[in-house]
């Protein structure tokens, strides 16, 4: 008998720890919305919903887990990174998302972007590389119940042609190139964001836009605008 | 006083050759655990570990000092046992660095996790402990044996002389683990050799056969994973080439389906970009091996801003500089240009490239160096050769590097260099020189100054017709023209870059419209564009004082291009940094910084401390440290801003430290040597040191305009009259710290061991002061600075000399 106490003991401290665990969580995550989302400007209600929303903790190896919500990039092996959390936020409002629309993204890493575009958008395709991580982001993003997310081992460079031409597209593996195929696949009118940064810190985002009639735009777009300087005749 | 080796005196006077031979395998090792370093992480973490770990030289001093006397007395086995405990120690280093438990990961210290901190302390003991118990070996038979330091100092100073060349000959055959290892081995022989033997020859025997196995199974490097090359290794169905071992660094290609080249390629290109086979040095990007295009297809560079030139014009003669892996000469020859001259520094990637079976123009010439050696070798000896085109590698790194290259010296793009560069061009030649776009703009725009003050001094027509700019999304290309744009060159630059999507922000276009040129293109801030304009009207100076970066152009006498910190803006990064407002991060210098401020604060207390010991005998204890403290110093500051203008003269970093360095201890050894055929120190101590003194000063003002005036004669010419310049000083700085040695010696031995430790640690904190003051304020500070240090060490000796015939 006392064996059974001992057992129900165990599973109340167990379920208790995990829902204060749980709660801590949210708390950390509402914070990182208002202090490091908020705080710097990101106002689409959609792109913020989706911040609350998604788990970053999950998408992070255990020993980092409790840093998740940290305002800083994350290792996540094999030399990549899940992005801090204002980046993730910024590309996601910056290529517009809406329900109806679908989605890719190049270099799934962690699936923790591929997740907060899923919280927001109709479908989203995402390619990762490196096969290890490919498999673990497609297992975890199942396994949280984002079934409008596919994962795809495989080179970026040719996008999904299958399943495009996409509304937007997001490159979170930066390349010295951006690949004619994925310009090819976007639609008209559509979005392609892509970081360009250092390993240590993103620097700068690029904005391409595919105008109607097929003319293709950039922008260099800065996540914190750097204090220019003044011309003295100014 | 103690006699400390007793009956056995005779034993530690003996220890020259055994002190040589360590001395080989000390510093050899180093400079192979650098190479693994660099291998692993990258090469300034690698400095960072080794200039802390180097304070075990500072650290047996203070030890020795504060309680040596029990060591002093047991000398004949305290010796050899450090010797054997340190070569042990360098074995031991390797593996612990490279081991899952201890590995420590420079991106980990960054993001957090991983334990970066702690690992980084244990990485630092791990590397500290060869030197110290080396450093605590030599410093005994010095203080056991003083009477004998100038030989003892002579073999010292040989056998770390020889070190160097040495692990950088083995670095040519076999790894950079395999290396040190071998050198450990060495170290440990020397060991036994100085009376491991006599004291256990079970120990012997144990020592021999744990260098056997482990040098039978050198340690693998383990690369970070934030590396380039272990990226490359995480692609799909690759193929891996190498390592190759050299000693300018360890050789990988790798190819895959994956892996294309295509910088900063046009968003109007449809085809696919060449897969080549990705360079790697030390794991780090350096090129691309590409097959030629196949023959009537356009070449990729010229979907890019590297096009300009070839589109603008068809040149016959075309120089490369620093030309990597190649593909600018891939480039030339899909424009079937008749003569290509290609420069490359490093031997295994040029001829990788030079062996291209698919190599189109048979005229192709090769050649070694560096670009600036190449340039000054052409303007001495060639008034008749003339190239259409000069072609510069890209500058940057494609998201930037992080200030990571800020303390690195690069010669090929001062304003000198840029200057022969001129005097290269045919009537019609252009130069092209292109720039990743980082943010905010510093490599762009200080190319842009350096280029706008060349024409400044070389023409009398408008700027703007004579430098054209095109940007992509990604990359800037200048182009400058050595004679005036004509109206047909100027439509073939409009068309290209209309045709390829590109912004053409130089010419006419941007003397008149300026920033509405930019319009595909186009960034929020408006820096770049309004700085190219401030430039185009010559208002470089303008501009430098208001922008926050130093984006002056360099020159030969501060030749960091990639240093763009301003002293007087520390604020104004500080706010960036503590409002986490600065989407830059340059972080070269203060590593540095934080460098020299580790060694700093860990050196002054353990100079100090052996002083508690010493109350009673402390008396005058502040001549002998000015003295050693400036005596060690100065050499520094001399040796490394030597290493500095030497690459320039010789033409390749590694040569010139390896050079440099052995010449100098070399030089020092000799004089140390006759030192001890110089009567009595009080006469000579003052007199040498202020003759080195105003030597430093003739150096200082002489060698720049020296190395200018025969950087043109022929490579081995240059390397004789390097040395013949070197010696003299050299020979005389062997002399102070020996003759200082007799100084102390008439007082206590304890303070021959405190004198080697501040010599360490002046040493080792001025090895990195150095470095900072010539990023900051030139070459040429550090030297007036070591003549400084050598008047007080002269100062210092004569006062004391002075006391005691008083006395």
């Amino acid at each position: 008998m006392s064996k059974l106490y001992l057992v129900c003991a165990a599973a109340l401290v167990f379920l208790f720890s995990s829902s204060m665990a749980s709660d801590e969580n949210k708390t950390l995550r509402t914070m990182m919305v208002e202090q490091q989302i908020k705080a710097r400007g990101i106002t689409d209600e959609a792109t913020l919903q989706a911040m609350a929303a998604v788990e970053r903790h999950r998408f992070v190896d255990g020993a980092m887990s409790e840093r998740a919500y940290e305002d800083r990039p994350l290792p996540i092996g094999h030399g990549q990174t899940i992005s801090q959390p204002f980046i993730v936020a910024y590309m996601t409002e910056i290529v517009q998302p809406k329900p109806e629309h679908r989605v890719l993204e190049i270099g799934a890493g962690s699936g923790y972007q591929a997740a907060v575009l899923a919280e927001i958008v109709e479908k989203v395709y995402t390619i990762e590389i490196v096969e290890p991580l490919a498999k673990s982001a497609g297992a975890l993003l199942q396994e949280l119940g984002y079934d409008n997310v596919e994962v795809r081992h495989g080179d970026g460079y040719y996008g999904w042609p299958d399943a495009g031409p996409f509304d937007s597209i997001v490159v979170t593996a930066a390349a010295s190139y951006i690949p004619p195929p994925l310009i090819e696949q976007l639609k008209e009118g559509g979005r392609m964001i892509i970081p360009v940064g250092s390993p240590l810190r993103t620097q700068q985002l690029m904005l391409v836009e595919k105008k109607e009639g097929g003319e293709v735009q950039t922008r260099s777009l800065m996540p914190v605008r750097f204090v220019p300087f003044t011309r003295t005749d100014d | 006083m103690i006699d400390p080796a007793g009956a056995k005196g005779s034993r530690m006077q003996r220890m020259g050759p055994a002190v040589g031979a360590f001395s080989i395998g000390l510093i050899g090792c180093q400079i192979a655990w650098m190479q693994v370093l660099a291998q692993a992480q990258w090469s300034h973490l690698a400095h960072m570990i080794i200039a802390v770990a180097m304070l075990g030289f500072g650290a047996s001093g203070t030890w020795l000092a504060a309680g040596g006397k029990w060591l002093l007395q047991r000398a004949t086995f305290a010796v050899p046992l450090c010797m054997g405990l340190s070569s042990l120690a360098m074995a031991a280093a390797l593996y612990l660095a490279m081991s899952d438990f201890a590995r420590f990961d420079m991106m980990e210290l960054f993001m957090g996790g991983g334990g970066g901190g702690w690992k980084l302390v244990f990485t630092y003991l791990i590397f500290f402990l060869p030197f110290f118990l080396g450093a605590l070996a030599i410093g005994l038979v010095f203080t056991a044996a003083p009477e004998r330091a100038g030989i003892i100092y002579a073999w010292n100073l040989g056998g770390s002389a020889l070190g160097g060349p040495m692990a950088l000959l083995l670095l040519n055959f076999v790894t950079a683990p395999a290396v040190a290892l071998l050198l450990a081995g060495l170290a440990a022989m020397a060991a036994i050799q100085a009376g491991l033997w006599r004291i256990n020859r079970w120990a012997c025997g144990g020592l021999l056969l744990t260098m056997l196995i482990a040098g039978w199974f050198p340690p693998e490097v383990q690369r970070s994973s934030y590396k380039d090359l272990s990226r490359a290794l995480d692609m799909p169905n690759k193929e891996v080439m190498g390592p190759l071992a050299n000693a300018h660094g360890e050789v990988h290609t790798v190819r895959s389906p994956a892996l294309r080249f295509a910088p900063a390629l046009s968003l109007q290109f449809t085809g696919e970009p060449p897969r080549g086979r990705a360079v790697f040095v030390n794991g780090n990007p350096y090129g691309t091996l590409l097959p030629a295009p196949e023959a009537g297809t356009p070449f990729i560079l010229d979907a890019t801003p590297r096009g300009l030139a070839y589109a603008m014009a068809s040149p016959s003669s075309v120089l490369i500089l620093n030309a990597g892996a190649g593909e600018d000469v891939v480039h030339a020859e899909s424009h079937d240009v008749a003569s290509i001259t290609a420069v490359e520094p490093h031997p295994l990637v040029r001829s990788l490239a030079q062996d291209r079976d698919d190599a189109r123009s048979k005229s192709t010439r090769w050649l070694g160096g560096t670009g600036r050696a190449y340039l000054s070798s052409r303007v001495a000896h060639s008034t008749d050769r003339r190239y259409d085109l000069i072609v510069l590698p890209a500058v940057g790194e494609f998201g930037g590097d992080s200030g990571l290259r800020a303390i690195e010296e690069d010669y090929g793009l001062t304003r000198e260099a840029f200057e022969q560069m001129w005097q290269l061009l045919s009537d019609d030649g252009m130069l092209t020189v292109s720039t990743w776009i980082d943010y905010p703009p510093r490599h762009s725009l200080r190319i842009a100054a350096t280029l706008v003050n060349l024409l400044q001094q070389q023409v009398k027509t408008p700027i703007a017709q004579h430098l054209l700019v095109v940007r992509s999304w990604g990359m800037i290309n200048f182009v400058l023209l050595r004679s005036p744009l004509d109206d047909e060159r100027w439509q073939r630059a409009l068309e290209f870059s209309q045709a390829q999507g590109f912004d053409l922000l130089g010419g006419d276009e941007i003397a008149t419209s300026g920033a509405e040129a930019a319009t595909l293109h186009t960034m929020d801030d408006a820096t770049l564009v309004e700085g190219l304009e401030l430039l185009y009207a010559g208002e470089w100076i303008a501009l430098q004082a208001e922008y926050p970066f130093n984006i002056a152009p360099v020159s030969d006498d501060n030749p960091y291009f990639q240093q763009f910190l301003r002293g007087d803006q520390w604020q104004v990064y500080r706010e960036w940094f503590l409002q986490d407002a600065a989407p830059f991060l340059e972080i070269g210098l203060p590593l540095l910084l934080l460098t020299f401020a580790q060694i700093a604060l860990i050196s002054i207390p353990l100079i100090l401390l052996p002083l508690l010991r010493l109350r009673s005998g402390a008396r005058g204890f502040a001549r002998p440290f000015v003295y050693f403290s400036s005596v060690g110093g100065g050499f520094m500051l001399w040796e490394i801003i030597l290493i500095q203008r030497y690459i320039l003269y010789w033409g390749h970093p590694i040569f010139a430290a390896a050079g440099v360095i052995s010449i100098l201890l070399l030089g020092m050894g000799l004089g140390s040597w006759c030192s001890g055929r110089l009567p009595g120190w009080q006469s000579w101590t003052a007199r040498i040191s202020g003759l080195i003194a105003v030597l430093l000063l003739m150096y200082a003002l002489l060698l720049p305009a020296f190395i200018t005036a025969t950087m043109g004669l022929p490579g081995i010419v240059r390397v004789a009259l390097g040395v013949v310049v070197l010696l003299p000083v050299a020979f005389l700085m062997g002399m102070p710290f020996p003759l200082g040695v007799r100084w102390v010696e008439e007082s206590t031995r304890t303070r021959i061991a405190w004198a080697w430790g501040i010599d360490g640690y002046a040493s080792v904190i001025t090895a990195t002061g150095a470095m900072l003051i010539a990023v900051t304020v030139g070459l040429n500070v550090p030297i007036y600075l070591a003549a400084a240090a050598y008047a007080i060490a002269a100062w210092a000796s004569q006062s004391a000399a002075s006391a005691i015939r008083c006395e």
